[in-house]
This record gives structure tokens, sequence and C-alpha cells, in this order.
């Protein structure tokens, strides 16, 4: 146990991972809620896995074509914004049945990035990192990118909760008062693309669904007011990236799938003991 | 201010996938009447509703709301949704709701301000929920929510009131309780209501548009048995599909 707190002291990348899970819990906290109560968690596994064909192009273009500016965290961000807006659109505008969209969208994004990481020269280590996550891999540099876009969404989040919570809250009223539901919908996907991105810095493509929604889940049973929840799912985030990192690095286990099983756990724990709670205020109400 | 004619509606004929909906309704609603919509399931009254909203634009006719597009005279609409597809463990409380109906107007972003608090304070006072503001919206009782709801529509002060539904789910304790509510509002507003509640409409209302899919007009005092019978009962299995429904849930 103290085999991480004296590395913590010694090594830059695990202070960078502590770190990178706590900024990332922000955005989290924040949009996990409205991802919850807005119920559009699918569409946010569509825009993670979609996220892997923007990795693919840009280590495609940094490796194979030399160009290096390309940096794959570019290239998730341009992938998770560029999937968040054709779902939008195309379930605003075209009334098609949107979860075919988001279906097609995921796996059209996943294809995109394995044709080009088959390509690329030497991808093979960091498919598993991309997919499952690796958050000792985050450099400095990263820290100040994640730092960044928490700024981003945090800023469009307190400008906007109003609205974004009408919105969310009964769409047609809020329509009915002149709020242009259109562009708040896109806006929540758009933050939703970006949180997905930091995510996937922290626990990997498939496990991001999980981080974004269960702290939220969780912070739901304990919350009457959407701000309350953010707050306190941004807390319960922060404490199980860092449980998990606390918890995998001695017997050196792969950190993203570690947070995930301790969030599943937490979930449960938590939905079990409201249940039990509410059958108890049930039988003493009879 | 009288006499202005609050929604004025021409010639309007909507159909959806095909299926006639509303056929040729001309309908006249004046400022200060209290208008009661009527009507058999899938005959139109929320569809007449949401054209009278602007959030249907029919295929042919006009529809102005104090002279304006529909859409343009929003800020002097409030509008109580037919129970709204709210999910009931959405963490808001009652005043978080009621505000939400400070929204929509030249600010587009930011928090509320004084007058919103005031404005929600005031119309929660009217609805008779002012002790319970700070309660989540989700442990109201039925009729609580029903008045929550009602509260949001007035926070932003409007001239026209337009309620969907409003009885569903009420005992007739809170049917009551409405009743006064409305008589009230009526005094400065104009209150359009859908109803498939025919025994609600007859104390408050000047004014019962019939509706399906083409519209009659009666003043209230002229609602006999026949009017009933030439409304709903020209095609007896038409009856009793209504009382079906309209024991549950009205759509």
């Amino acid at each position: 146990m103290t085999g991480f707190f004296e590395a913590l002291a010694k090594y830059t990348f695990l202070r960078n991972a502590l770190l990178t899970g706590v900024l990332a819990s922000v955005a989290c906290g924040v949009v996990g809620s409205y991802v919850v109560v807005r119920r559009i968690s699918y569409i946010a596994g569509g825009i993670a896995h979609s996220v892997l064909g923007g990795i693919g192009a840009a280590l495609f273009l940094q490796r194979a074509l030399g160009w290096e500016w390309a940096d794959p965290l570019l290239g998730a961000v341009v992938a998770a914004l560029l999937a968040a807006f054709v779902i939008g659109i195309v379930s605003l505008r075209v009334k098609e049945r949107v979860d075919t969209v988001i279906g097609a969208v995921w796996a059209i994004g996943m294809a995109t990035g394995l044709l080009f990481l088959a390509k690329t020269p030497g991808y093979g280590e960091d498919l598993m990192s991309y997919l499952f996550g690796n958050i000792l891999m985050v450099r400095t540099v990263d820290l100040w990118v994640i730092a960044g876009l928490d700024a981003v969404v945090l800023l469009a989040a307190v400008l906007f909760h109003n609205q974004l919570l009408a919105v969310s809250f009964d769409e047609e009223f809020a329509r009915v008062r002149g709020i242009n539901v259109e562009f708040y919908y896109l806006l929540l996907l758009g933050l939703t693309a970006l949180t997905v991105v930091l995510l996937v810095m922290v626990v990997g493509i498939v496990l991001v669904i999980a981080l974004l929604t269960i702290p939220a889940a969780i912070a739901g049973h304990f919350s009457r007011r959407l701000s309350v929840m953010m707050a306190l799912s941004i807390a319960v985030s922060a404490a199980l990236t860092t449980a998990g990192l606390f918890v995998s690095y001695d017997p050196d286990l792969p950190s993203g799938p570690t947070i995930i099983i301790l969030a599943g756990v937490a979930y449960l724990v938590v939905a079990l003991a409201s249940r039990l709670r509410g059958r108890r205020i049930a039988r003493r109400h009879t | 201010m009288r006499n202005e004619t609050a929604v004025d509606i021409r010639n309007v004929s909507f159909s959806f996938n095909a299926h006639p909906i509303l056929k040729d309704v001309t309908l006249a609603i004046e400022t200060g009447e209290f208008v009661t919509i009527v009507g058999p399931n899938g005959g139109g009254k929320t569809t007449l509703l949401r054209v009278i909203l602007g959030l249907i634009r029919p295929a042919t006719g006009t529809v102005t709301v104090y002279g304006m597009r529909p859409e343009s005279a929003r800020p002097r609409i409030g509008y109580m949704p037919q129970h709204p597809q709210v999910d009931l463990r959405f963490p808001v409380r009652v005043i978080d709701v009621v505000l939400t109906g400070r929204l929509g107007g030249p600010r587009p972003f930011g928090g509320y301000r004084r007058e919103d608090h005031e404005a929600a304070a005031e119309a929660l006072e009217e609805v008779d929920l002012l002790d319970l503001s700070h309660q989540p919206f989700s442990e109201l009782s039925g009729g609580q929510r029903q008045r929550a709801l009602i509260g949001r529509a007035l926070v932003a002060r409007p001239d026209l009131l337009l309620l969907d539904e409003p009885t569903a789910n009420l005992d007739v304790m809170m049917e009551r309780e409405l009743h006064e509510l409305l008589k009230v509002l009526n005094e400065r507003m104009t209150v359009v209501l859908v109803s498939h509640d025919l025994g609600f409409v007859s104390n408050l209302t000047q004014k019962v548009v019939c509706v399906k899919q083409r519209v009659a007009t009666h003043p209230a005092c002229e609602i006999t048995n026949d009017v009933i019978r030439e409304m709903y009962g020209r095609d007896v299995l038409m009856v009793r599909h209504d009382h079906d429904e309209a024991g549950g849930i009205d759509s």
C-alpha cells in the first residue's frame, strides 16, 4: 500500500494520472448529470466509439504520412464533435430512427479507426490502450488540453444551465417559451463529445459510458436539484478514479477496468441501499 | 384591451400521414373569454391547441394570436401541457420548475434575476404552493403537480392561458380547487382549456368548442343532450370507445 504513495512522490506519470482523473471528473460530473436526466447515454456510447476513427486517422497521418501536428487527441476531439453533430442533425431533421443512426455512427467510427490503424506502422500496442484506457500514459502537455476542455465545458454549463435544464425537463414547454430547443440539444451533444474525449484518456473508449453515467446515477439518489447532482457526481467520479488508481497500482492491474469495477460496485451498493430504504419507508406509511 | 381578438383561426385544415385531423376549422376567441374545447378522443382537441401554440403549422388556412403569428405571440401565452412527459426522478424542486417559465426572454443565457424570483413567488402564491416551493417536484401529489405546472404557465404573466386536460388524474376535491383557481385567473386573462370532461365545462365556460375534425361553437348555456348526441352520439361505438379511454388517460 505504501508503494503507491512512494511511487506518487517519485513518478511524474502517476501524478499526471491522478490529476487527469480529478480534472476529467469535473466535466464528467456536470455533463454526465445532463446525460443521465436527458437519457442520452446511448448517444454518448456512439460518440465514444466513433472517437477511434479520429484517433486512427490522426495516427495514420502522423506515422505513415509524417504529419507531425496530427495528434491523436486532436483526432479524437474532431471525431467526437463530428459524430455528435451527425447524430444531432439526423435525429432533429431527418426523422430517421435515432437508435439506428447511433448504432451506425458507433460501428462506422470503429471500422474507420481499425482500417487506418491497420495501415499505420506499429499500432498494435496502442490499440488496447485506446480501447481500454491507459491513464498512466497521459503526458504533462495533455493535462493542459484536459484543463482547457474542462474550462469550455464548465463555462457553457454555467452560462446555459437554466436553458439546458428547461429543455431536458420538458422540451415542448421550453419550445413554447421560445427557447431554441434544437440549439441546446446540439450544444448538449457537443459538450458530451468533449467530455467523452476526456474520459477516453482515463478509462478508454469501451468503458467511457460507465464512467459518464455511474457517478451521476449514484449522485441522483442523493440530490433534489440538478446542480447538487452535478457537484456530488464530480466528487464521486474523482473518488472512484483516485481509488481505482490506488487499488490497481500494487497488484499491477489495468487501471481503466479497475475504476469501472469499483464504480459498478458502488452503484450496486447505492441502488440496493436506496431500494431497501424505500421499502422501509413504504412499510412505515402503510 | 377588451374585445381584442385573442385567437383567430380561419379555414384551417391539418392532416397527419394523410389522415385528416382538422377540416376547415374557423374559430375566434375574444379577450377575456373562458373557452372549453371538448370532443371525442382523436377528434383533434390537442391538435387545435398545438395549432394555436404554433407547434403545428396547418397545411391550409391562417392562425393569428393577438394579430401575430403564433410563434411571435408566445410571450403572451401561458401553457400547461397534458401530463407532460416528465421523468419523475428528474432532480428539480418546485421553484426550479416554475422558474423555467421565465426563460425564453431577450436574454439567451445567464441566471435568473430578482424579478424572476419575485414572479415565481407570486405564481406559487397564486397556486397555493409557496410553502412547498423547495420540495422536490417528484414528491408532490398529482393535484399539487398540476398546480405547479399551472404556476409555471402563469409566471410569465400571460394574457392567454392554454390548459390541456387539466382535470386528468384529479379527484373531485382537487377539481373543485382547480375550478376556483381558474375562475380567479379568468378575471384577468383569457382561458382556453381542453377537456374530455363535459361536467367540468359547464359552470365557468362562456363558450364551448366541439372538435371532431370539424368545429362547432356553442354558448355554454346551449349545451343540451342534442348537442352532445350530435358530437359524440352519431355512432354508438364511438361513444363507447370514448368512455373506455376517457376513464383513464385521454390522448
